[in-house]
């Protein structure tokens, strides 16, 4: 039983202080770009002429829109995908909202298309914005279609309950300049919610965006940043109960073994969120609740997880 | 074990401590104090210089790291600020000297911090500039430009030497740096001799500045590197200048050089062509018609939008 508990202990506090290093590491990553990003503003000038076309599907929520359109870069588009049949009250809400307008648009013969209409804004504040009518239930094929109407080099598939940082782009543009492989195709990021951003041509050299599309993808030309570019609006409940479930089962675990293993467990948890929380505040995540926290715990539990690339 | 124990929970508990305080004693420790230093030099900008400098003493370290960070925020965000004034508390307080003592033992990110604030508050001293020239070879990018900011700060006359002499070559975020300095008023520069140069920096901030300040009378520099530079990275940046202003394109002279553009940089093109409001005309001038096929979807849908407007 002793051994036991020397054994539960040790690997608990190797788990905490492996989480409290990455903690350590990704904050002063964090600090770098912060002082990098503040150097350059007022700046008025896109990094490399670097560009990136945000790509999103499902919103419903205004806010969440006002909060994509808000970052601070020259260069980059918002393209929602929004089902008008399904979503009839939102669609007619948004055009609305950000005064758009049907434009023409010509579909590529060699691709079959979803999209049925295409809506840009008669206001040039709203100039970044297009919004996509589609009709298919398959959102890979969608986003497919909706790549074709992309206008910078750039991809970044957005989840419609993800959002991007205040200064997601600049830092986007700033990793792709800062590094000396020039040919990357794709940035990967799982510090508090997943992120890719693909390069435009790479997806269409690979036949599109697929679940499997990060496997076809040279290792070489794959860049894993340190730096969150996004975060999850909510989290959802399913994944709130497995993390409680697991810290229960693990803490009865510990209460079965002795006092001293039950503490230690309960003093590593403590550490685990507190180091979670101070990411999140250093990061400026706006919405830092116990579910970005939890979120954030996952996301530390999955750093040796394979790559997985899921839109839905 | 119990030691062992005791030694976890301890270790566990500090750093509960450095994550839960350390965030806001980094943002309440030098707030007051900044706050009171900035107040205090806006007020002595706009009335006696010479009397309300003479006032304003650091003694502590604290103080005087404080009264560096107030003067480095009030140059970074203001065009006009008086020199002699910044000067003359600078010499009173030893703030030069201070910073050079605290740059050999200080961690990465604060000698970035450290040799950027120098870049404001540096007057020409060829003692400090011999110390900073070490900093050019730095391993990390970052620190180098941050040297190079300051040197130019101090000797603005020798731009031309000093960036001629580099090692390196200027990546699109040091050239941004450079521009700030020019925007802030700490270096004039003269365009043509920069052009003429052979040297790669030169011309890369030759095109910035070009880019940066909306120059429309150095076509004629632009379209001489198009048609005779042989380094590939200074064309793009040429053409990119060129149309980013929304200048009038010479097609025969674009067409020959593009063509010895990659597949990937010819299509990167065709969307900033696009996007830029070039007509499909223009880019079927310079492009394939093959290559064009995406232009025509993106411009088509952007021309309604335009007509859109015209009518709302």
């Amino acid at each position: 039983m002793y051994s036991v508990e020397i054994i539960f202990i040790t690997t608990l506090a190797a788990i905490t202080a492996i989480i409290c290093y990455r903690t350590i590491h990704t904050t002063q990553v964090a600090q770098w770009r912060q002082a990098i990003t503040n150097d350059l503003k007022g700046g008025n000038e896109s990094i490399g002429f670097i560009g990136c076309s945000v790509i999103t599907h499902d919103i419903t929520r205004i806010k969440d829109i006002e909060s994509l359109l808000s970052n601070t870069y020259n260069r980059y588009e918002v393209i929602i995908m929004l089902n008008s049949s399904t979503h009839s009250n939102t669609f007619r809400q948004i055009i609305k909202q950000y005064q758009l307008t049907i434009v023409n648009h010509s579909q590529p013969h060699s691709t079959p298309s979803y999209i049925t209409e295409l809506y840009r804004s008669a206001n040039q504040t709203y100039r970044r914005l297009v919004l996509i009518d589609y009709s298919t239930t398959d959102i890979y094929s969608a986003i497919n279609s909706a790549i074709e109407f992309a206008s910078y080099d750039y991809i970044i598939p957005l989840q419609s309950n993800t959002l991007l940082l205040p200064h997601a782009i600049e830092n986007i543009a700033i990793t792709l300049s800062d590094t000396s492989n020039r040919n990357i195709q794709l940035i990967h990021n799982n510090t508090i919610a997943q992120c890719y951003v693909f390069q435009r041509d790479s997806i269409l050299i690979h036949g599109g965006l697929s679940h499997d599309i990060i496997t076809k993808i040279p290792r070489h030309s794959i860049l894993h940043s340190n730096i969150a570019f996004a975060y999850r609006r909510d989290v959802k409940h399913s994944s709130i109960f497995i993390t409680g479930l697991t810290i229960l089962s693990l803490d009865a675990l510990a209460c079965a073994l002795s006092t001293h293993a039950a503490i230690a467990f309960i003093v590593a948890i403590t550490l685990v969120i507190t180091a979670s929380h101070f990411i999140l505040q250093q990061w400026s995540v706006p919405n830092c609740s116990i579910k970005s926290i939890l979120c954030q715990i996952r996301n530390l539990t999955t750093f040796f997880n394979s790559l997985k690339f899921n839109i839905s | 074990m119990n030691t062992l124990y005791i030694l976890y929970v301890i270790i566990a508990y500090l750093f509960i401590l450095y994550f839960l305080f350390a965030p806001y004693i980094k943002q309440h420790t030098h707030s007051a104090l900044h706050q009171q230093y900035t107040t205090y030099l806006i007020a002595s900008s706009l009335g006696n210089e010479e009397e309300s400098g003479h006032s304003l003493q650091a003694k502590s370290r604290l103080q005087r790291k404080t009264l560096i960070q107030a003067i480095h925020s009030l140059i970074s965000h203001t065009y006009d600020c008086p020199k002699d004034l910044i000067q003359l508390i600078v010499k009173q307080n030893n703030l030069q000297l201070y910073i050079l003592k605290q740059l050999p033992y200080s961690t990465a990110l604060q000698k970035y911090h450290l040799l950027s604030q120098l870049s404001s508050i540096i007057y020409d001293d060829t003692t400090i500039i011999s110390q900073l020239k070490s900093y050019l070879n730095n391993r990390n990018r970052h620190i180098r430009t941050n040297a190079l900011i300051a040197i130019l700060a101090a000797k603005p006359s020798e731009l031309i030497t000093i960036i001629s002499s580099l090692k390196f070559e200027l990546q699109p975020l040091d050239i941004i740096h450079i521009i700030a300095l020019i925007r802030q008023g700490s270096l004039f520069v003269v365009l043509e001799p920069l052009f003429e140069s052979r040297n790669i920096n030169l011309q890369k901030l030759a095109l910035a500045i070009v880019r940066n300040f909306g120059i429309d009378i150095a076509d004629k520099y632009i379209y001489g590197i198009i048609s005779s530079e042989k380094n590939l990275t200074i064309v793009d940046d040429a053409i990119y200048t060129l149309t980013a202003l929304k200048r009038p394109l010479k097609y025969k002279v674009l067409r020959k050089r593009v063509a010895t553009s990659s597949e990937f940089q010819r299509k990167r093109l065709c969307r900033h062509l696009s996007v830029e409001g070039y007509s499909l005309q223009s880019i079927k001038a310079i492009l394939d018609p093959a290559e064009c096929q995406y232009a025509k979807r993106l411009i088509t849908s952007y021309k309604g939008q335009l007509t859109q407007s015209q009518t709302v």
